[in-house]
């Protein structure tokens, strides 16, 4: 019966923090016994509420004044053993867990918006996604410098969650190109021209090469990723002009930021 | 909060704004046509702008990504690729 019990407290559980909005968004980036903590804490203050529920109900005996209301008592021939009764109760607390989880994730449902939503995952975001939720909701560029030296800038489309930690990003790339010796950044893929090819201003859908912009998309494994940063196309422009300065001198064929 | 502005003179804005039990007025001066605001009660941190927040989708795991079926999203993409751009046609001109 122990084990019924827990296990009942955990599916409520866990079916608290998967349904939540709020709470999901934490669980989707735990993982191992921090999900069935979280499952398990939830469960139990649940299963606290449901039981002083059930003491307030027990002690007006709500259940008995029913069934004598309706002369139902003749009839119920199961509730007649005293020792069923203690089982009915247990069903009805767990049966008041799962109404009570429900009306808590029903309740948040229904007063959670877009807006909630994104400020609640910045605050629960990893240091990556949050770089990556936030060039993407200003639909700014990153730059992703990969371990062999190829080094990406472009507009982040999302990152890809796996057990809970950031795996892949998917980038829409902008400029593309390597580190040399120097660890200077050289560019030798600039997508403008690609995107300028395929498809006119305003328009991401159509051509006959790609049908979508999203065709460009390129997946990077973050395990391959050395720097990951925010890239500003001004400063970087910017910076190149003031690089030709005299004070500086000439970087000639070789871009950097 | 409620905010009211109410031009008064050509450099001069009045705003008023009421919380709750409290109101304060305060006479602010404009730069460059464009109303300078202070808040009287603390430093708040500004909300998204909800042109922001229709920039994105978010599932329910909260994993967020571009709405790239935007028309404000694709603006702002072609922008981004228009510096590029002219970045480089001022290169060539050079």
């Amino acid at each position: 019966m122990g084990a019924l019990a827990l296990g009942i407290v955990l599916i409520v559980g866990y079916f608290y923090q998967n349904n939540h909005p709020y709470r999901r968004l934490e669980l989707i980036r735990s993982t191992g016994y921090h999900i069935y903590f979280k499952a398990g804490l939830s469960g139990f203050i649940f299963l606290t509420l449901a039981v002083i529920f059930w003491i307030l109900i027990d002690f007006f005996d709500l259940p008995s004044a029913l069934i004598d209301s309706y002369n139902l008592k003749d009839s119920l021939s199961y509730i007649k053993n005293n020792n069923h009764w203690n089982e009915i109760k247990m069903v009805a607390v767990f049966a008041l867990m799962f109404i009570l989880s429900a009306i808590s994730v029903i309740t948040r449902k229904l007063l959670n918006n877009k807006e909630k939503s994104l400020e609640r995952v910045k605050n629960i975001a990893h240091e990556l996604e949050l770089l990556i939720i936030n060039a993407t909701t200003s639909v700014s560029p990153i730059r992703i410098e990969l371990d062999c030296g190829k080094v990406y800038v472009g507009i982040p489309e999302t990152p890809n969650l796996e057990r809970g930690e950031v795996k892949y990003i998917t980038l829409l790339p902008l400029l593309s190109g390597y580190m040399d010796e120097k660890k200077k950044i050289i560019f030798n893929n600039n997508y403008y021209r690609h995107y300028e090819d395929n498809f006119s201003d305003h328009n991401i859908n159509a051509t006959d090469s790609h049908s979508s912009m999203k065709d460009f998309s390129i997946v990077i494994p973050v395990e391959e990723v050395v720097v990951a940063s925010r890239f500003s196309i001004d400063a970087f422009i910017q910076f190149r002009k003031d690089t030709e300065s005299e004070l500086l001198g000439t970087l000639s064929g070789t871009s950097e930021k | 909060m409620l905010k009211i502005v109410i031009v008064v003179e050509k450099n001069y804005l009045v705003v008023v704004e009421s919380r709750l039990a409290s109101s304060t007025t305060q006479v602010l001066p404009t730069v460059g046509g464009k109303s300078m605001t202070f808040n009287l009660f603390g430093a708040k941190k500004d909300k998204e702008p909800s042109s922001d927040v229709d920039n994105v989708n978010i599932n329910k795991d909260g994993i967020v990504s571009l709405n790239l079926d935007n028309k404000l999203v694709q603006e702002q993409l072609f922008a981004q690729i228009k510096k590029l751009k002219t970045y480089e046609s001022e290169l060539k001109v050079s």
